[in-house]
């Protein structure tokens, strides 16, 4: 175990120093920030003079040891849009997302898991029916579409909730289930068919011969043995929420990591593009690391190697 | 069962043809089969059937709603802001949104699946290299690598595709590399090595055939997500080159005039809506008719 | 609901006039969702877009002078200015009655600290290097007097110190540091900070001290809503109360309703069509060759149709622009007139020079719905003089980037300017540099000279001039002039405008209905 956390950690450096770079040179290849920042009759010298103070103007190899030099000692420079430390903006921003994804996937994995093992149980039934299609329904429209439906519905129409910005619970209602309802069909996918899995195994055959009620079956032993790629998928939908929230979040105008990426990508914000991909990545590593952790413990079969 | 008894009065030798057939579609979901066939064809002959030229324009006619008539001619589901006739742009459009979804996945599916046989069979330093330029493509927010893509070689009609290829292929690297790991240590792959078969042969003649089913039940998933993709990255401002009509940035461009005229993107929004949806419907059943899994129920 | 919440508001008018006898005499709270956001920055010398000066800048700052409302240059904290003769010096009189929201006086000092932090390493703002190109040093004459000594003559320096050089207090920022004005910042302008939360909002209230005049209203808060639905949304659910659109659906929809009014701002930007004329003339590619023919740019600005483009993509918010001089800006004349919309005529010249059946060009265009739309509309339109045009859509760095940095554009590119921004002749040196002939020449000299031009007289002719030069060779085709619209609830009684900012830069002078 140990040596397979110590392997796993040298890969996760590895990965991030590959993204570093990877990062670094695409964002440079896509521009510069002085023509969007700097107005179009702007003198050459004052393209210069603005790349100059922002050390823009140094070889990219050098640029990129420096930034890496202070990088591990945790300073991750300054945006050039926001003019505030880039690691801080981005930890801000991102907090604010992590919490809409939270509501998000726990909608997802209450609507998935709920009719997926129903449907597993009883196959073909109204919940299996209605539950398949209203998730399926979800997956295939676009979120901003259904975002903007509800939002002209329910905030403009009918005055129910507030159309948008963080604040109390009532905002992250709209948002939360737009984006949930696209993730619902794949948690329900998975939660259905590994249950069927696990009711159509020999040791639920054996306990339900033994003439206990189907819905104690379900609850005490199926669920149970059912959860790895359960798990493994809501895990899955987590990561891909954090890194596709930004439509959600620029029709809800949500404070999230998404509108700021995009932000800064258009402005050619390069020191928080480079930041933010990075924080993202690890985050990403982390969250797939306690999972094949958690696989671990779930099923002692899985070996580490 | 209505149709089994009409078959049973023709001959032997295409009953069986029928049977074969029909065990292959066994419990196909009709409505979404013929959904797809409906769209294919529209993608294969929409701008011939198209009742105006898609590109259009009429400014005498902007904005009239569905069943209306203009100097041009009749309108079934309206016009839109530059008075270009709904139903035709859709029409025209199905084949865009087909190509980019169909593209998107077969160039994920082809780098993905490859790289990872690759990584699988070879191992060692192989695999390291391989295996760590998916953790790097993995770990990298999607939308971010989009829309740098998308800034350096700018949006359009092949780039668009580029850009989902490059962004959605990993999935299909690690899911093959783990399958080839399974198949190498297959008996099959033994007796070939023994037998001196080169590597290449070995590759695509015994893992690529055995790692097919777990590509296509991948691929099936991902349409359906590759033609919203189109569609949000429209939202973005990238996406398909105006005027070439693609259902993503119809809806895109119809957001505006929801309330007012929302013929606009409400039908292209319900083109994608059926569509994915019956692309999602037969994946699922294509899933259980290819993974084993399934077949026990 | 619309019942209730009227009852609601009601109470509320209640319970806010028995307080207004006992405490402030303000009431009522204006939100709005402004022109620009960008970066939410509030220190003024680091704003990074120039939208924000006048957004949030010119809310809690001031600058010694200002455009004011009638358009001319007008002083604020300045109460006189003189120009040395030859144009190297400036002399700026202070008024000696203001004070910053803390309580510290304004004097000279202040000027001198805010001229030399703008020059000084702390600050890496987008302006700084125009203005460290001109300013050489600040000096403090008297408590209320100050002079400015520039390296050469720099004719906007009366607009620059009212936007992009506002005056921050050297005490109390001294004391509280960059990072604590950022959070808390301190300007002697109509509005004091509140807070701001999240980067999606920003609380000011009024400086009841304000040395001009005005707030009338209480507080005022900005949100930023980035999505045009969603503004409409929080305009008719209540949460916002006035909203610059850029989508123009939902102006049908505000008109048509009794709780909106609409205020269109005139003249506040431009759109044109602007030739990628960036190499000498026999090394342009096939796209863009046509377009250096002058009898080419003036087939293509008759061919399309101009009011029906601004009809139908503006839904008439804006007029035919007739050249690249807006009626605001010098040079302008009112008698001219655009050049009428006539397609045959247009053939008959492309004919003349020597395209009788047209050419392929392209249009490269920014990814905004509306830029979109009018390329759209300009390629249908050409396409029936035999022009047949290539769309090419990109976001706004690339396009700048290919634009003014890699000069690999071909054909057209769209582009526009805000017009509340400049007042001079618009262009630059670059865009005439690959032509020949002596027009150009002439038009090269001009460019040259206006930047330099520090007398009224001198930049009034060489305006008049160059509009002569634009009127014959149309270096640019011209298409529209903008007036765009703000949606404003109907409980607003006054919403003043500067002419030709489409920015909220006025809203000290906003009044509530009673």
């Amino acid at each position: 175990m140990q040596r397979y956390l110590i392997k796993r950690l040298f890969h996760s450096i590895i990965t991030l120093f590959f993204v570093s770079i990877l990062v670094f040179v695409l964002v440079r290849l896509s521009g510069d920030p002085t023509y969007i920042l700097l107005s179009q009759d702007a003198p050459p010298e004052a393209r210069e003079a603005f790349r100059r103070d922002w050390g823009l103007d140094k070889p990219i190899l050098y640029q990129y040891g420096i930034w890496l030099i202070k990088g591990v000692q945790g300073d991750f420079g300054e945006s050039i849009l926001r003019k505030k430390p880039a690691l801080a903006l981005v930890m801000n921003h991102l907090w604010n997302t992590l919490q809409l994804v939270l509501v998000a996937v726990t909608f997802a994995v209450v609507l998935g898991v709920v009719v997926g093992v129903t449907s597993a149980v009883n196959p073909g039934g109204p919940v299996d029916w209605i539950g398949r299609y209203f998730s399926l329904l979800g997956q295939s429209a676009p979120t901003f579409w259904v975002g903007i439906m509800l939002m002209l519905l329910l905030a403009a129409n009918w005055n129910l909730l507030p159309t948008s910005g963080k604040g109390g619970f009532e905002t992250f209602l709209m948002p939360a289930f737009t984006l949930g309802w696209f993730s619902a069909a794949a948690v329900l996918r998975i939660s259905k068919s590994s249950m069927l899995d696990v009711m159509g195994s020999e040791y639920i055959k054996t306990v339900r011969a033994m003439g206990l009620p189907k819905s104690l079956v379900v609850l005490k032993y199926a669920l149970k043995n059912a959860a790895i790629p359960v798990v493994t998928m809501i895990s899955l939908q987590f990561i891909a929420l954090l890194g596709s929230s930004v439509i959600v979040e620029t029709v809800f105008a949500w404070p999230g990591i998404g509108r700021l990426a995009v932000e800064a990508i258009f402005a050619r914000d390069f020191p928080l593009i480079q930041t933010l991909t990075l924080v993202f990545a690890t985050v990403f590593i982390i969250i797939n690391l306690m999972v094949d952790i958690l696989y671990g413990y779930i099923d002692p079969r899985i070996r580490y190697s | 069962m209505v149709i089994h008894n009409k078959v049973k009065s023709v001959s032997d030798h295409r009953y069986q043809a029928c049977q074969m057939l029909k065990a292959a579609f066994r419990g196909v979901p009709l409505g979404a089969a013929l959904i797809l066939t409906a769209v294919v064809c529209l993608g294969l002959f929409g701008s011939l059937l198209a009742p105006h030229p898609p590109t259009a324009m009429n400014t005498q006619a902007m904005l009239i709603g569905p069943f209306s008539h203009s100097s041009k001619g009749f309108h079934l589901l309206g016009t839109d802001q530059l008075g270009r006739d709904i139903l035709s742009r859709i029409m025209a459009g199905s084949h865009v949104s087909l190509i980019i979804g169909l593209s998107a996945v077969f160039m994920a599916g082809s780098i993905g699946t490859i790289l990872g046989i690759l990584a699988g069979y070879f191992g060692s330093w192989v695999d390291s290299l391989i295996m760590r330029i998916t953790d790097t493509m993995f770990a990298l927010p999607v939308l971010v690598l989009a829309l740098v893509l998308a800034a350096i070689i700018g949006p359009g009609f092949s780039n668009m595709v580029l850009i989902l290829g490059l962004v959605g292929w990993t999935g299909y690297a690690r899911l093959i590399r783990g399958e080839t790991l399974r198949i190498k240590d297959g008996q099959f792959v033994k007796y070939a090595k023994i037998a001196g078969t080169r590597p290449l042969r070995i590759l695509l003649r015994h893992i690529l055939p055995n790692v097919m089913n777990s590509v296509i039940v991948m691929a099936t998933l991902q349409l359906g997500i590759m033609i919203i993709a189109e569609a949000s990255l429209t939202f973005l401002g990238l996406g398909v080159q105006p005027p070439t009509p693609a259902w993503g940035s119809m809806v895109n461009e119809g957001r505006m005039f929801l309330s007012t005229a929302w013929w606009i993107s409400a039908f292209p929004g319900l083109a994608i809506l059926l569509t994915v949806m019956s692309v999602n419907i037969l994946g699922d059943w294509i899933r259980i008719k290819l993974d084993p899994k399934f077949r026990q129920t | 609901m619309k019942i209730r919440k009227r009852v609601i508001i009601g109470g509320f008018a209640i319970c806010l006039l028995v307080f207004a006898s006992t405490a402030s005499a303000l009431e009522g709270k204006l939100t709005v969702a402004p022109t620009c956001w960008g970066s939410g920055v509030l220190d003024p010398h680091q704003i990074t877009t120039g939208c924000e000066i006048v957004t949030t800048g010119l809310v809690m700052f001031n600058g010694l002078l200002q455009r004011g409302q009638k358009g001319t240059i007008e002083p604020v904290l300045a109460t006189d200015w003189k120009m040395s003769k030859d144009g190297l010096s400036y002399t700026f009189t202070l008024r000696n009655d203001v004070k910053f929201h803390n309580g510290d006086s304004f004097t000279a000092e202040d000027v001198k600290f805010s001229f030399d932090r703008i020059l000084s390493d702390e600050v890496k703002s987008i302006r700084k290097p125009t203005i460290a190109m001109y300013l050489s040093r600040t000096e403090v004459v008297n408590p209320y007097q100050v002079k400015i000594y520039l390296k050469k003559p720099f004719p906007s320096i009366e607009e620059r110190v009212g936007d992009y050089m506002l005056i921050m207090p050297k005490k109390y920022y001294e004391k509280v540091g960059k990072k604590g004005f950022e959070e808390a910042p301190v300007g002697t302008g109509p509005w004091k900070f509140v807070k701001r939360e999240q980067n999606d909002a920003l609380y000011f209230t009024a400086n009841e001290s304000y040395f001009k005049e005005g707030p009338y209203i209480k507080d005022l808060v900005y949100r930023n809503i980035p999505e045009e639905a969603t503004k409409w949304a929080a305009l008719k659910n209540g949460e916002i109360d006035a909203a610059y659109f850029t989508a123009l659906p939902y102006l049908s929809e505000a008109k048509a309703s009794k709780e909106f009014k609409i205020i269109t701002i005139p003249n506040t930007a431009t759109f044109s069509l602007w030739p990628r004329l960036d190499k000498p003339v026999d090394k342009l590619d096939a796209e863009t060759k046509p377009l250096a023919d002058a009898r080419v740019r003036r087939a293509i600005t008759m061919a399309i149709d101009r009011k029906t483009l601004i009809a139908s993509t503006l839904y008439g918010y804006g007029a035919v622009m007739k050249y690249m001089v807006c009626p605001n800006e010098r040079g302008y004349r009112a008698s001219d007139q655009p050049i009428p919309y006539d397609p045959k005529g247009a053939k008959r010249l492309l004919a003349q020079a020597g395209y009788p059946n047209g050419f392929t060009t392209r249009i490269n265009t920014t990814n905004n719905d509306i830029a979109k739309l009018q390329a759209q509309f300009i390629q249908a339109q050409l396409a029936e003089v035999g022009i047949r045009v290539t769309l090419e859509v990109m976001d706004l760095g690339t396009l700048y980037k290919r634009g003014f940095g890699t000069f690999d554009l071909s054909g057209f590119s769209t582009g526009g300017w805000y017009t509340g921004t400049h007042f001079e002749p618009w262009g630059w040196k670059g865009l005439v540099d690959p032509f020949k002939g002596p027009a150009w020449d002439d038009l090269q000299i001009l460019y040259t000279e206006v930047v330099s031009a520090y007398k009224i007289a001198d930049r009034q002719r060489i305006a008049d001039k160059i509009r002569d030069i634009y009127i014959k060779e149309i270096p640019v085709i011209p298409l529209a002039v903008l007036h765009w619209p703000w949606v404003i609830r109907a409980k607003i009684v006054e919403w003043p405008y500067l002419p030709a900012y489409d920015l909220i830069s006025s809203s000290h002078l906003v009044k509530l209905k009673k």
